[in-house]
């Protein structure tokens, strides 16, 4: 039988908790096959021994960008239906962890997520209340969040064995290829602003064109040297929020 | 310039080598050595889709790997050598290619019949010899998934399985 739309919001949903029972031996199978369970109790309706054949075959190791796995589970839902032998689909799982892992990862980890911390750190640094600019970095993160989650099961479904074609340079490669610059960025910009309120909790005599000037010899720098003026970079990200709250609480 | 790193990973290309070790070491082409994945156009699609465009791959058998070698080891940029498995590693350093290469133990992980040796490197008997044959062939063996990880010795490895 065809899934129900019901069954695939099910297992939609079931794909939040894929990581419920991470572990070394399968990784995310088992939460794999706890999101297929309401497409697989559906394709073989009637059918217990298929059934559990194709659920056991289902929590085989498996490992994946949390996110993307719904492409995975809604493809492996699809390869079921379409009733694919047994070993092209364990052949299908093992190819499709890789891309998962690596196209999730530089998208969302490598940009998404810093550039969305980044706007919630800025929106503190000009003024934002704490809990607003938490709530605007959460909003913002999830919308993005949820929006790939959902993509990546729709074309899990449609595509089915096809996935990885659609994969390649889909979307979120390109979109993570844009955003690139506007993550470098933030980051400069946050640091600048971090500076700043360093500068002017030290009581520090210094100009804001001096400022601007250490800025712009530190990023020519960086320019020149981009692994040591990333090392400096990440240093300095984590020593100025810390100089600062030690200023605020001793001034 | 030449095939710089040498690495057996069961899930060949994913995050940790593309962009763990990719990105690390500026690697410009990749040789996946796989006999099922080199006659197989669909799986190769899905394991290259989280390649950049810029980055090349090619998929071989080990039989035309051993015959394109000195090919393939001496494109222009840096390329990754990857496998599935010990035996095919085995394969190349009996014909004689790992001669003065490291090779890298990167992911391994759990089946019925093998034991774990670090979280990600798990062995059976026949991969143990696999990886001292490989030690006698080339500079050595090491484990490490990431660059940024602590490098286990092929000596450390055996110690736990013994």
């Amino acid at each position: 039988m065809k899934p129900l739309r019901s069954d695939h919001f099910a297992a939609w949903s079931r794909t939040f908790a894929v990581q419920g029972s991470w572990n070394y031996t399968t990784m995310v199978g088992t939460g794999v096959a706890y999101a297929l369970l309401p497409l697989l109790r559906r394709i073989y309706a009637g059918d217990p021994v298929r059934l559990r054949e194709s659920v056991e075959r289902s929590m085989r190791p498996f490992n994946g960008h949390p996110y993307l796995c719904a492409m995975a589970v809604a493809a492996l839902g699809r390869l079921e239906q379409d009733e694919v032998d047994p070993a092209t689909i364990d052949k299908f799982r093992l190819a499709l962890r890789g891309p998962l892992g690596t196209v999730g990862d530089r998208a969302v980890w490598g940009q998404w997520r810093p550039v969305c911390a980044l706007v919630g750190i800025m929106a503190f640094l000009l003024g934002a209340s704490p809990g607003w600019s938490v709530a605007g970095f959460l909003v913002l993160y999830n919308v993005g969040h949820i929006a790939v989650r959902a993509w990546a099961y729709i074309t899990g479904w449609q595509a089915g064995l096809e996935v990885g074609r659609l994969l390649n340079g889909a979307w979120l490669e390109r979109w993570a290829e844009k955003i690139w610059p506007l993550n470098i960025l933030l980051t400069g910009a946050v640091t600048l602003l971090l500076a700043a309120a360093v500068v002017e909790q030290a009581a520090l005599s210094l100009a804001p064109a001096a400022l601007l000037g250490i800025g712009v010899v530190g990023a020519l720098l960086a320019f020149r040297f981009p692994r040591q003026g990333g090392r400096l970079a990440t240093v300095l990200l984590v020593i100025a929020p810390l100089l600062w709250l030690v200023g605020g609480l001793v001034g | 310039m030449t095939l710089v790193l040498f690495r057996i990973d069961e899930r060949l290309l994913h995050g940790q080598v593309i962009v763990g070790w990719g990105m690390r070491l500026g690697i410009d082409y990749y040789v996946v050595v796989d006999d099922d994945l080199a006659g197989s156009d669909w799986e190769q699609d899905i394991y290259s889709a989280g390649l950049a465009d810029r980055t090349a791959v090619d998929f071989v058998s080990v039989a035309e790997t051993v015959q394109r070698f000195s090919e393939l080891d001496s494109r222009e940029g840096r390329g990754a050598l990857l496998t599935r498995g010990t035996e095919d590693m085995r394969a190349l350093g009996e014909a004689g290619l790992l001669s003065g290469k490291r090779v890298n133990l990167g992911g391994l992980h759990a089946t019925g019949s093998r034991r774990r040796v670090l979280t990600y490197v798990h062995l059976d008997p026949g991969e143990e010899e696999d990886l001292k044959a490989i030690h006698a062939f080339s500079s050595g063996v090491t484990a490490r998934d990431l660059p940024a990880g602590r490098e286990v010795g092929l000596e450390e490895l055996v110690d736990v399985l013994e």
